[in-house]
């Protein structure tokens, strides 16, 4: 008997006077230590499947299934014993987003335990023991500490590592993981893959995969099944759905993954489209000492030189907290940069006044990551498109609201939707809105902070074309700011890594992915998914010191200047710098 | 694969976020029928001199002084002769003129402070949210009583205590939407554009606050017909020979063992009025903002 | 902790100042003082020495600093309705009924409405729900008198199962206490529902579900305890409401407690005995208000523990 057996199975949604289905008849088997991944983009359907499984979904759902299976239990009769014995012992779940995942006002070892004690009947000092040796093994090195942490005294990382601890506690037979790595940063999504993969071998788990990226799929699980539209597209061996791909979907999925490199075109004249020159960010942090205050520096960007050469895309990577939205946001004058300058075409505009900054805006623009809060929902989409000629005083309202539609067209949205709110629209829609309104100006610098990120992986393929297709069409150049150097891949000439406010290496896109210096740019390189199951491989995680020790070393032979003994960048070839000791 | 994303253009007709917000509120039914009987209501006080036999003042009836209710007088006749369903009905007039200016007066103190205090933040935004604080340690009523009986009341008195403690709750309430909303990246657009702080707070701001500011605005009609009804009740507020419920139902307590009817129809009369405008208010607020629910 | 209790203390006894001073200022600045030449007729000279006398003619500054050291010894000087006894006396007669009463509103209420509030988020869109959400807007918007009048309609004038008003036996006493409940029952039902359907809708609910644990366990262990932590804030709403209302209730249920002097006091334009109500109500609402921020801290482990941010 298989240890989940789902036959026709399907999920819809009471809404306003009509239902929405979300889950339109698909089946499938699971054996015992199996690994299954589902993969599908964000409506696919995929994650309400797997919380039908453990009926998890609210009363305003309605499921019907020939088999549902779990474990020898029929879960759609399940009463409330049977629902306490499935959920965490037959099967237990990992969710997506850690930070809320746990209850607020306990502890984590509380809330370890009591799920331990619930199932087991244990008591409070041998629950506490094992919720300790669990933390261990998902190597949480302070355990002990650990266990009398509220949730908000730890990262994300580390509640996902405690949340997973949490579903290993009763050693369950099946293990769901929904979207376990999307809300964390690159370089921890790998170590959490690498922990579910060697713990489900460990403890002989089956487990079961749900996740819109098919690196994960690659790097984790025997079996796919490719979810589009709350239909199962096809399944089978992940070698087969690599090498093979049956269906259209499957095929585009697999096409946003083998991106090439591709320079940008045109002339790279003399003087940068923008460039940046010693810029650095400090706040000052209040922190209570007493009954008064203190102030204390951080440095959220310490002194930056970034060349934006006309014409060309530069991308700036690295993980929340490195610095690289501020970067991108002090470029823009959004936020004021504490000190250096900043040369739009040859101009210095960091000191200018909002007055006098106004003519310089319509030359540079910026795209965020957020399409929804990107847009005012109050306003149809002419007028969001139409709103930099509104603000610039440009032309007759006629005259704005038909070049609004050129645009609509221009970013291959249909003019039918000129009257349409924000709502109504796909996120990957939005973002070609959002791309409409920063490019209606004719600016020649766009600032483009982290835009696909949010996307699903087949949208982000189209407007990463749609980006690039305009850069050639404007001569726009183009900031790009992205958290994964995978994205960047195909469309930036120039990479620039930034690691805790500073940049640690910048180098040509092709020459960061062949030759990568700075330990740091390693780990990031070594953290992207790998993009077919057969290259899998172990991989080793370095922490903050292992970095800063593995700081690289040149002579003043390969560098051509003075020693430092600080890391500072320095050049090693032509357009490569990169942060490092120079020994004389 | 082409890049665009628009071949799909399925004909829907367009629906602005007000549309669904609408559609919310029909299917409330208490919030909607605390809306239809408001309506009746505001009716009933425009028209007043047309659906009642006699001048609300007039002593007309003086031998039938206290007679219980009739077809002839359909609420019966009060104390000094004079037809109480008349009275009845022009006490709507001061309980919801009383209601929509103080409501109006609120809104047009507290949107401003509420916007000023939402987008700027800062040390304008930790003043105005200290005068609040002390506005939340003075319990409004008290204060109120203290204020109409040293100013000795009268109408317009009311008014102004009335939204003197009214514009706290549309201020936080705009306060609030400003200031999510002055975080959104719409707003860093606009201010990418070189648009003005101005020109945000009137184009974006504003009418995404539209929703806090019809629901602070309903609101504050309850809280102050409320208050209005207890002070004329305390005898500090509207005085007569003004006909207003508050001060009715005071004197209706004389009457209550015997003649019922002189404490029944005003105390109605108030639950009514100011429970259909709280049903609406509340509806409102849920249908325009799923996310204030229930607060 | 102590120094988060210790600035909060600071904080709302600056508050208490300033609307200490508000009120006395405007307790002095309307025209109409106690020997105002149209209501008692004295003439110039004895006004004058009245007005020494009572040190009404140094300036307010002065007045107003003689007057809160006068209230830190608990003298608040002497009520113009009842010379015979000092306001302090009076007050400490008056507090009985108000207490006794308001009290029992308060404790047979709030645990009431807090029940009503989680039947009605556990029964969402059955009757349950609809009969709280009734009674929570009735309580919350009708004011209190007028549920009052009801009361007294129904059960004393045409049921007359229980007497109108009054003070001396304790079956008075039923109709007031029903009357005084009918806040903390429609506040604390309103905002128990609201903060447990809130809770009920966050992540971690499903990840609990997730992990096997029984529905019981989920609402009254975890539920309840996230939902403890908004309804803190709602005390100070609830007190005010309540203290408020007494004045109502005392007025419509003839009692002699604090709220039926205040009402007195006001009519009469006794300064003293007014100026010691308000101060004494704001001074309560402090400490309610205190109280709350405290238990807010207690329970909410972001502020206990502090974060890592």
């Amino acid at each position: 008997m298989s240890l989940v057996e789902i036959e026709d199975l399907r999920v819809s949604f009471r809404q306003y006077g009509g239902a929405v289905d979300a889950v339109r008849g698909i089946g499938f088997t699971l054996e015992q230590g199996e690994s299954l991944g589902i993969v599908g983009e964000s409506g696919s359907g995929k994650s309400v499947s797997c919380s039908a499984l453990m009926r998890l979904l609210p009363a305003t759902a309605e499921v019907s299934a020939a088999r549902l299976r779990l474990d020898g239990v029929d879960v759609t009769k399940a009463d409330r014993e049977d629902l306490v014995r499935l959920r965490g012992r037959s099967a237990a779940m990992i969710f997506q987003d850690p930070m809320t995942a746990f209850d607020p006002v306990f502890t984590i070892g509380h809330q370890i335990c009591e799920t331990i004690i619930a199932h087991r009947g244990t008591s409070k000092k041998q629950a506490l023991d094992e919720a300790r040796q669990l933390l261990e093994r998902v190597e949480i090195k302070n355990a002990g500490d650990v266990l009398g942490y509220y949730p908000h005294q730890l990262s994300g990382g580390m509640l996902q590592r405690a949340m997973i601890a949490m579903a290993l506690s009763c050693r369950p037979k099946l293990l769901i993981a929904d979207e376990p790595t999307t809300a964390l940063d690159v370089t921890i999504q790998a170590q959490i893959l690498q922990l579910i993969k060697d713990i489900q071998a460990e403890f002989g788990m089956a487990l079961i995969m749900i996740t819109h990226d098919l690196g994960v799929i690659a790097e984790t699980v025997d079996r796919v099944l490719v979810m589009y539209q709350g239909e199962v597209m096809e399944q089978g061996p992940v070698s087969q759905i690599f090498d093979a791909p049956q269906h259209d979907y499957t095929k585009q999925l697999l096409a946003s993954l083998h991106a090439g490199f591709e320079a940008s075109r045109g002339e790279e004249r003399d003087v940068p489209a923008l460039e940046l020159r010693g810029l650095a960010k400090t706040y000052r942090i209040r922190r209570r000492s007493g009954l008064f205050h203190k102030y204390a520096d951080f440095q959220a960007v310490q002194e930056t030189n970034i060349v934006l050469p006309r014409n060309r895309i530069v991308g700036i990577v690295g993980e929340s907290g490195s610095g690289k939205t501020t970067t991108g946001l002090m470029a823009m004058r959004l936020t004021e940069p504490t000190s250096g300058q900043i040369l739009l075409e040859g101009t210095d505009i960091s000191g200018l006044s909002a007055e006098a900054l106004r003519p310089f805006r319509r030359r540079m623009q910026i795209v965020f990551q957020d399409s929804y809060s990107a847009l005012d929902p109050m306003m149809t989409l002419v007028q969001i498109i139409a709103e930099p000629l509104h603000i610039h005083e440009i032309g007759t309202a006629r005259e704005q609201s038909e070049l609004a539609l050129d645009w609509l067209d221009r970013v291959g949205l249909d003019r039918s939707f000129a009257s349409r709110y924000p709502h109504e629209l796909s996120g990957g829609q939005r973002q070609r809105v959002a791309i409409a309104r920063s490019l209606i100006l004719g600016p020649s610098v766009l600032v483009a902070d982290e835009p696909t990120s949010a996307l699903d992986v087949t949208v982000k393929a189209q407007i990463i074309r749609l980006l690039k297709r305009l850069q050639a069409e404007m001569g726009l150049s183009i900031l790009f700011i992205s958290h994964d150097l995978s994205t960047v891949k195909s469309l930036t000439d120039t990479v620039v890594v930034m690691y805790q406010g500073r940049v640690v290496e910048e180098a040509p896109t092709e020459r960061i992915f062949a030759a990568p210096q700075h330990p740091y740019t390693k780990a990031l390189l070594d953290a992207i998914p790998v993009t077919n199951p057969r290259d899998r491989r172990l991989r080793s995680f370095l922490s903050a010191e292992q970095i800063a020790a593995a700081t690289p070393r040149y002579t003043t032979k390969d560098t051509g200047t003075g020693p430092h003994a600080d890391p500072t960048l320095v050049g090693i070839a032509p357009n490569h710098r990169v942060e490092a000791v120079v020994t004389a | 694969m082409s890049d665009t994303a628009g071949s799909i253009a399925p004909i829907v007709r367009q629906r602005s976020p007000l549309w669904f917000a609408w559609r919310r509120f029909l299917s409330n039914k208490a919030a909607l029928a605390g809306g239809i009987i408001l309506g009746i209501l505001i009716l009933m006080a425009l028209f007043a001199p047309l659906i009642t036999p006699v001048p609300p003042t007039a002593q007309m009836f003086l031998t039938e002084s206290l007679a219980f209710p009739s077809a002839e007088h359909w609420f019966g006749v009060d104390g000094l002769g004079r037809d109480f369903y008349t009275r009845i009905v022009y006490g709507a007039r001061v309980s919801l003129t009383i209601g929509f200016i103080a409501a109006a007066f609120s809104v047009l103190i507290g949107i401003p402070l509420g916007a000023l205090a939402g987008y700027f933040g800062g040390r304008i935004d930790w003043f105005i949210m200290r005068v609040i604080e002390l506005f939340s340690v003075v319990p409004p009523l008290l204060a109120a009583m203290l204020l109409g009986a040293l100013t000795r009341g009268g109408y317009f008195t009311i008014v102004l205590i009335a939204a003197l403690f009214g514009w706290v709750q549309v201020c936080l309430l705009v306060r609030a939407q400003v200031k999510s909303f002055r975080e959104k990246e719409f707003v860093r657009a606009a201010q990418a554009l070189g648009a003005s702080p101005w020109y945000i707070i009137r184009r974006h701001l504003i009418p995404n606050s539209v929703s806090p500011i019809i629901v602070g605005f309903v609101l504050a009609i309850p809280l102050a017909m409320m208050l209005e009804a207890s002070l004329s009740f305390l005898g500090v507020g509207v005085p007569p020979p003004t006909p207003t419920w508050g001060q009715m139902i005071s004197e209706g307590i004389n009457y209550m063992f015997y003649y019922w009817h002189l404490a029944l129809f005003p105390t109605l009369a108030l639950a009514i009025t100011v429970l259909s405008t709280s049903l609406f208010g509340d509806g409102l607020r849920d249908a325009l903002d799923p996310t204030l629910k229930g607060r | 902790m102590l120094l988060y209790i210790f600035r909060r203390l600071l904080s709302v006894a600056v508050t208490f100042f300033i609307v200490s001073v508000i009120i006395f200022l405007m307790m002095h600045s309307v025209p109409g003082g106690p020997f105002d030449a149209n209501e008692i007729p004295v003439s110039e000279a004895v006004r004058q020495q009245l007005m020494a006398q009572l040190g009404l003619d140094q300036p307010l500054y002065v007045q107003y600093f003689k007057y809160m050291w006068g209230v830190l010894h608990f003298d608040f000087g002497v009520p113009y309705q009842s010379p015979g006894e000092t306001v302090l006396q009076l007050l400490s007669r008056a507090w009985v009924p108000s207490l006794i009463l308001g009290g029992a509103g308060v404790a047979l209420g709030a645990p009431l409405g807090i029940l009503l509030g989680i039947a009605a988020a556990l029964n969402r869109n059955t009757w349950i729900d609809y009969l709280a959400s009734a009674f929570s807007t009735i309580g919350l918007t009708v004011p209190v008198f007028v549920i009052s009048m009801v009361l007294i309609l129904v059960f004393a004038v045409w049921l007359d199962w229980l007497p109108a008003s009054g003070w001396p036996t304790p079956d008075r006493w039923i109709l007031p206490i029903i009357a005084y409940a009918a806040i903390p029952v429609a506040t604390y039902a309103r905002y128990t529902r609201s903060a447990m359907l809130d809770t009920l809708s966050r992540p971690f609910v499903t990840v609990l579900r997730a992990k096997g644990l029984s529905e019981r366990r989920i609402v009254f262990q975890h539920v309840l305890r996230n939902s403890a932590i908004p309804l803190v804030t709602v005390f100070l709403p609830m007190f005010i409401g309540t203290a408020t209302g007494s004045i109502f209730v005392e007025a419509m249920f003839r009692i002699p407690g604090l709220g039926a002097y205040f009402v007195s006091s006001i009519e009469l334009r006794d300064y003293p005995l007014e100026m010691a109500l308000m101060l004494m109500i704001t001074f309560m609402y402090c400490i309610a208000y205190l109280l709350s921020d405290i238990v807010y801290a207690l329970i909410n482990p972001r502020i206990r523990v502090g974060g890592s941010e």
